[in-house]
């Protein structure tokens, strides 16, 4: 029968995280079992059972820090997305940066403390201390960008300083404060080679002070914010795909005999989208001097852009089929997905630039171009759950608005090269084909 | 490379032999004569560490009271890096020593602390 501290230590040992349970939870409980009996306890203390909660979450920290890097690159990214949303969405514009100048940088820091901890630079307190703390200063830092922003506007419309933008400097010092102290433990952790205590002690707080100010300059910088949280996500998605079960990698082959549309449907195809958005996109470019043409350029530049997204449609056709064969269904999904993004396009493209509905279907175009991509990525990614689809939206958010506004130009390059190894391989295939030989490369 | 304070005391519990986690804090505490009480959660986030890091491994389990126990030991590289923890510390003692009996550190100290 379970004792009373037999069920708080279970209780408690629930903060930890799956994985970690799987592998520590038994032998940890007989341990502070033990540990309860050398000293006479009949009931867990309060300050232990905090701890032990705390000890917890950061464990569930380091353990979801990929999730939590990957997160801060999305917040960052979507964030940088208010500059395309000014027009079409201004409310949202205007909440957007917020996610890279406050959530992405928080998110961040979590991840960070997650990494330092597994790497045990520091200890579960110091890391529950310094992720609080750290928070604590990124919030300061984004009220005290705020009143910055309000100070320099009203200086700009000859206004005098509200109290709020006169708090800048003390809030800017507040974070700078809060960021030195949240920095200390993580560098009294580095600096272990040094053995005086009161050396090193003294070291980390100056760094600290001396490097807070950067540190968190970079944090609430969105390029700066992304580019780290994109290297730290690679970085433990590298590090964890050692520890997943083989095979989670793989992107599977094509069975035994699969069969390709013949060689001159899949040149036509490939010959239609080159012609088709070769000539849309010169007349995009140089249209308003056609003869017969009554626009001006912007109006051409639209009407091209629209009908070479159209023209791109069999080159994607192709590409589905030849990804038809893979066992995922998303495969087959994602050029659906992109040919739905082509038609968008060129609807956005047709509406004109005075329509309002042209950001509206750009976008929508650039979200399904997105999901598409990340359908391919997903497979492909070593990780599981959360990680891969914040991941494959990653790759989503970052690549759908340039595909949306360069796709079209660059198709003809695109379907050059496809006809170029189409050719080439029509040439270099051996007479006598062992069937099932052929592989997904060759569309 | 450089251990913390935590991880030299773990490795040291477990340098006389294979030991159960609990077991390892009770040395831990013993060899420090009480000044070192490392908490059951540290322990483990320690050992666990040290796992991936390859300086210990698991070694056997059992269940004893219905209290499971699981054994850890020193791998060769677990031995090498408490050596070398060890000689860092012994060279920094002898030098603080010899310069607080009023004397200066032998030669060999003198190239070794600077480095």
């Amino acid at each position: 029968m379970k004792t009373v501290r037999q069920r708080q230590y279970r209780k408690l040992l629930a903060w930890f995280p799956a994985v970690w349970r799987r592998e520590w939870e038994e032998v940890v409980f007989g341990s502070l079992e033990d540990d309860a009996d050398e000293r006479g306890l009949a009931a867990v203390p309060a300050v232990e059972a905090w701890r032990l909660r705390g000890h917890g979450l950061i464990e569930r920290l380091a353990a979801a820090r990929a999730a939590v890097s990957t997160a801060a690159l999305l917040a960052a990214v979507a964030g940088s997305a208010s500059v395309f949303l000014v027009d079409p969405l201004p409310q949202v514009a205007a909440v957007l940066p917020a996610l890279s100048t406050l959530v992405g940088p928080v998110l961040l820091t979590a991840a960070l403390v997650g990494l330092a901890y597994r790497g045990g630079l520091l200890s579960a307190s110091a890391a529950g201390f310094s992720l609080v703390l750290g928070g604590l200063a990124l919030g300061g830092a984004f009220v005290a960008g705020q009143a910055w922003s309000l100070g320099f506007d009203q200086a700009d419309a000859g206004r005098p300083q509200s109290g709020f933008a006169t708090a800048f400097l003390p809030l800017l010092v507040t974070a700078w404060i809060l960021g030195a102290t949240a920095l200390t433990p993580l560098l009294h952790g580095a600096f272990r080679s040094v053995d005086s205590r009161a050396i090193r002690g003294g070291v980390a707080v100056g760094v600290a002070v001396v490097a807070a100010f950067g540190v968190g300059v970079a944090l609430i910088s969105p390029t700066s914010c992304a580019l780290a949280a994109a290297g730290m996500t690679i970085a433990t998605v590298r590090q964890q795909r050692h520890t997943l079960p083989t095979g989670t990698t793989a992107a599977a082959s094509p069975g035994p005999g699969q069969r390709l549309w013949p060689r001159w449907v899949r040149l036509l195809l490939t010959g239609v989208t080159l012609t088709g958005t070769g000539v849309s996109v010169a007349f995009a470019l140089t249209g308003s001097s056609w003869p017969g043409y009554t626009g001006d350029g912007t109006a051409a530049m639209n009407l091209g852009l629209g009908t070479a997204a159209v023209a791109a449609v069999p080159l994607l056709l192709l590409a589905g089929y030849a990804l038809r064969s893979r066992p995922r269904h998303r495969h087959s999904l994602a050029p659906v997905g992109a040919i739905l993004a082509a038609l968008l396009t060129a609807a956005g493209q047709w509406a004109g630039v005075n329509s309002d509905w042209q950001w509206p279907l750009l976008l929508a175009a650039a979200a399904l171009i997105g999901f598409s991509i990340g359908l391919l990525v997903m497979p492909t990614l070593p990780v599981r759950g959360f990680s891969k689809g914040a991941l494959s939206a990653a790759a989503a958010g970052t690549v759908g608005i340039p595909i949306v506004t360069i796709g079209p130009v660059t198709t003809p390059l695109i379907a050059t090269a496809v006809l170029i190894v189409l050719l080439r391989r029509s040439r270099q295939r051996p007479t006598a084909t062992t069937p099932g030989s052929i592989t997904t490369a060759e569309v | 490379m450089a251990v913390s304070e935590t991880e030299f005391w773990v490795l040291t519990s477990l340098g006389a032999g294979r030991r159960h986690g609990y077991a390892v804090l009770q040395q831990a505490g013993a060899l420090s004569g009480g000044v070192v009480r490392l908490r059951v959660t540290t322990l483990y986030a320690t050992l666990d560490r040290l796992q991936r890091a390859g300086l210990v491994m698991a070694a056997g389990e059992e269940v004893v009271d219905g209290r499971a126990r699981r054994y850890f030991e020193l791998t060769a590289g677990g031995r090498a890096a408490l050596e070398e923890e060890t000689e860092r510390l012994e060279l920094r003692a002898r030098a603080a020593r010899a310069v607080l009996a009023g004397g200066a550190p032998a030669p060999a100290l003198r190239v070794a602390v600077a480095r």
